[in-house]
Order: C-alpha cells, then sequence, then structure tokens
C-alpha cells in the first residue's frame, strides 16, 4: 500500500469525524489505549488530544515510519508510541485498557482478524478494557439485480471469445463478492441476524443468523446482501450498507442460482451463517433463502478454487513432508544463529547448491529470513560511529 | 415382512458437502472442518445415500453404472464398507 492509499483514507471525512467524537467520548483522562492498525497514527492522535497518557499506534507497515515523523512535527511524540508488527510480536508495554480497531473485513470478523482481536484480548490488555468501536450488528437484505450478476458471471450470453465457460458458473454462486451493490436494488431495508460485542470472545455463531423479511415488491431476486453497521460509542455508527461509503470495508453481495422470482410482500427465511474452524475462529460463509419460490443455498467452500491436494494439506490428518524450497529454509533459519551475516550464511549454501552464484544465494536467504529474525549491522559496537 | 429400518438406508448428513474437484471427489464435514478424499466408486455410493435406497439397492446402481455392469453381488462388500466408514466418520444422519 502506498502513502496515496492512506491519503483516499483520510478523505473519508466523515468516517474520520465520527470515530474523532466517538475517541473523544470513549478516551478518559491517563487512559492507555492501544490501536491496531494505525497507519498514519490519525486516530492514535485523536486518543492523545482525548487525554489519553500513553497510546501505543501498532502496524506491520511500514507506513508507521511516516507515522513516527508526523508524531514528532505535532506533539505527540512524548505520548504516542509507534510499533512496527503484529501482535503478539508488537506487544505494549503495559496492558492497555482501551482498544481502538477498525481495519475490518467486509464480513466484519474473518479468522485472521478474529484471531488478532482474540490475541489483543488475552495479551494485552487490562481487565474491563473497553474497545472503540464498542460492537457491531450484521444485517442481510434481498437484492434485485440483473447487472450485478451479469457482471460477475463468465458465461453469459453471448459466450466471451466463444469459449464454454460454465465451469466457473457453481464458483460464482458460492462466492461472497465484494462488490458495490446499488440501494435501488434491496429489496427490503435490511434485517438484522448478528450482534458482537468487541469486548468480549465473539463466538463464530454470532456473526450470523436467522431472519424473516417480506419484500417490497415483485421481483426476480439475485441474492443476498451482507453488511454491518458500527456502534463506535457515544451514539456514533457508521455502516458499510449499500449506498453508504464511509470506510474502505465494502459490503459482500451472495448470490444465489437460479434466480427466485418473488412477488410483493412474499416472506423470505434468510441466514447466514460462519462454519466454526477448530479453533472456533470464523471461517466458511453459508447462506440460505427459503421461500415459496423455491429454496436457494450457497456456501463458500463450493466456490473457492482449489484441489485436492490443497485441502489435504490444510488438512490435520496429514502427514506433512518438507519439499525442497522447505528444506532450504530450514537450513537457512538454523544458520541464522545471530554469529552469520546474510552473505555467510549464502556462502554455506552454495556448497549445498553450487547452481546459485553468490547474489542468488543472498537473495534465497533474505526471501527467506523475512518475518523470522531481528537484525543488526556488523560490528554496530566497535564503528566508533554512535557515542 | 418388515420394511427395512431408516438405519438400513444411509442417509447423508443434509449439512456435509460434497464437491467434484478436478478429477477427485471430497466431502467436506463443516461441523469438525475435516475434508475426507473419495474415489470414483465412493463418490457414487455417497451421492446414493440418500435415505431412500439399502446398501443392496446401492449396490445395484453402482454396479449398473459401471462399463461393463457388475452384478451387485461382486462389489455388496465394498459398497458396505464404505457406507461404514462414511458412518465411522460421522457423515450420516
Amino acid at each position: 500500500m502506498s502513502l496515496l492509499y492512506y491519503r483516499q483514507l483520510l478523505r473519508q471525512s466523515r468516517r474520520i469525524e465520527a470515530f474523532r467524537r466517538a475517541i473523544r467520548h470513549g478516551v478518559r483522562p491517563g487512559d492507555r489505549v492501544l490501536e491496531i492498525g494505525s497507519g498514519l497514527g490519525t486516530f492514535a492522535f485523536f486518543a492523545a488530544d482525548a487525554g489519553a497518557a500513553r497510546v501505543w499506534a501498532v502496524d506491520g507497515h511500514p507506513v508507521i515510519h511516516v507515522a513516527r515523523t508526523i508524531a514528532r512535527l505535532n506533539g505527540y511524540a512524548d505520548r504516542v508510541t509507534f510499533l512496527r508488527g503484529w501482535l503478539p510480536d508488537a506487544v505494549p508495554d503495559e496492558p492497555a485498557n482501551v482498544v481502538i480497531f477498525e481495519d475490518f473485513p467486509p464480513r466484519l470478523l474473518d479468522a485472521s482478524a478474529w484471531r488478532l482481536l482474540r490475541g489483543v484480548r488475552r495479551t494485552a490488555l487490562a481487565p474491563g478494557a473497553r474497545f472503540v468501536p464498542a460492537g457491531a450488528d450484521l444485517f442481510l437484505a434481498p437484492v434485485s439485480s440483473e447487472d450485478l450478476l451479469r457482471e460477475l458471471t463468465l458465461d453469459g450470453e453471448p459466450p466471451l471469445y466463444g469459449l464454454d465457460w460454465s465451469a466457473g458458473r457453481e464458483a460464482v454462486a458460492n462466492t461472497p463478492h465484494r462488490v458495490n451493490v446499488p440501494r435501488e436494488a434491496l429489496l427490503h431495508a435490511g434485517a438484522r441476524v448478528g450482534c458482537v460485542d468487541f469486548a468480549r470472545d465473539v463466538a463464530a455463531d454470532q456473526l450470523g443468523g436467522v431472519a424473516e423479511i417480506s419484500v417490497d415488491r415483485a421481483a426476480a431476486m439475485h441474492g443476498l446482501v451482507y453488511w454491518f453497521e458500527l456502534n463506535l460509542g457515544g451514539g456514533e455508527r457508521l455502516s458499510n450498507a449499500p449506498g453508504e461509503t464511509p470506510g474502505s470495508w465494502g459490503h459482500l453481495f451472495l448470490p444465489i442460482d437460479p434466480p427466485l422470482a418473488l412477488a410483493a410482500g412474499d416472506r423470505l427465511t434468510v441466514s447466514i451463517r460462519a462454519e466454526p474452524l477448530p479453533d472456533q475462529a470464523p471461517g466458511w460463509l453459508a447462506w440460505d433463502v427459503a421461500s415459496r419460490a423455491g429454496r436457494r443455498r450457497g456456501h463458500e467452500f463450493l466456490g473457492t478454487p482449489m484441489s485436492v491436494t490443497d485441502l489435504l494439506e490444510a488438512s490435520r490428518d496429514s502427514v506433512p513432508e518438507l519439499t525442497p524450497r522447505g528444506k532450504t529454509a530450514l537450513r537457512v533459519l538454523a544458520l541464522a544463529d545471530g554469529t552469520r551475516s546474510v552473505s555467510d550464511i549464502a556462502h554455506i549454501l552454495i556448497r549445498d547448491r553450487p547452481d546459485l552464484s553468490q547474489a542468488e544465494a543472498e537473495r534465497l536467504v533474505i526471501a527467506h529470513l523475512r518475518g523470522s529474525i531481528t537484525s543488526k549491522a556488523p560490528g554496530a559496537e566497535e564503528t566508533g560511529y554512535g557515542f | 415382512m418388515t420394511s427395512p429400518d431408516a438405519t438400513d438406508r444411509p442417509r447423508a448428513r443434509s449439512d456435509v458437502l460434497f464437491r467434484q474437484l478436478d478429477d477427485e471427489w471430497v466431502v467436506y464435514d463443516p461441523k469438525r472442518d475435516r475434508v475426507h478424499a473419495l474415489n470414483l466408486s465412493a463418490a457414487m455410493v455417497w451421492s446414493l445415500c440418500t435415505g431412500e435406497r439399502g446398501a443392496a439397492e446401492i449396490a445395484e446402481a453402482v454396479g449398473e453404472s459401471f462399463t461393463p455392469p457388475q452384478p451387485a453381488a461382486h462389489i455388496l462388500a465394498d459398497v458396505e464398507a464404505s457406507i461404514a466408514r462414511f458412518r465411522a466418520e460421522g457423515l450420516l444422519e
């Protein structure tokens, strides 16, 4: 992500002002605040303005080095500490009692965001810590939009380049699509199907549910749209519903195939659930629509391109064996014991891999070490440059 | 003569997903997040576990789909073994 990306985020003044008011309301003098995914540090600075004694702004992206300079230029350096990395590697040196987090995927919490927040609750927080946003509600609504479906479908008429693309039909129909659903495509204002409190562990079944809906008008139904509304605290709410553009979150279109022919006033039972993974993190999304006109289901598992090998590699029953690349990684990691430079490790590697030049071996070593090491300059203590 | 008990007519759990991937087949158990790879004959047996047929009828249907057709009696033991495996893995209702 370039600085332009962060510049575009800063332009979303409605979202940022809502967070500013919520942070002013939620952060009290003396609080210790942790912001996860801080980017340029905007919300961390708002927390300092609200009276926080200390703020830790954590982000794995190198933009954090720009943010640190911005903090210095604006007089926040004494209160805001930027930590590059992700939990549990980048962790505040004191437990925080307020958490700011808004790096949500369109489904609110996928396995990765869920695990991140669980890790934060377990390792970085004081008892009774508060979250901004405090929670969220999840919504489903039926959608009628032939245009939307046409854009997603591979096997339209006339066939693209004269080829048969029907093999993609099942994948398209079972994939949650992050696309812009126009508000006028909704057949209902939206029914609440789930509710989440970020201060508590979130069960996967809270991220979905069932609702009864009466459709507004006769139409062909092509799918559902799934969105969330954040409760930032202090009465501030932000949503990624169709027609709202407060952030970079987006919403999800969940197709049904074939469409359902609905009459005005038809009652639908709609549901969505995230299948819990073995650690209880939310996994595959599954959705269901039942109506007088028929029943349709979608399941992300059926829409994800994969092979049996991919599945078996991810299975707990698989018996793993290192590939040649894995064996090289093992060797490189074992040699990184704090005594050898990258060049030294590459030099040793070449003994087993004479096909590699020194420069190629060094590039390989750097690639295998990325994300797994801390590093110091050679002889940093003896150079005499410091004092 | 009484009709066979429901347990004699295997029925796939409605939440278990069945999918062809390239030339292989898998069933995915979302409750246990577990994937089972099936060969063609096991996949045929699975797709016939609808609660309407017993093992002998499944064997007959599978046998008829072979080229040349196989008598049900020749493959009944394999069909029963597949069903027993599905049951042991908790994939049947």
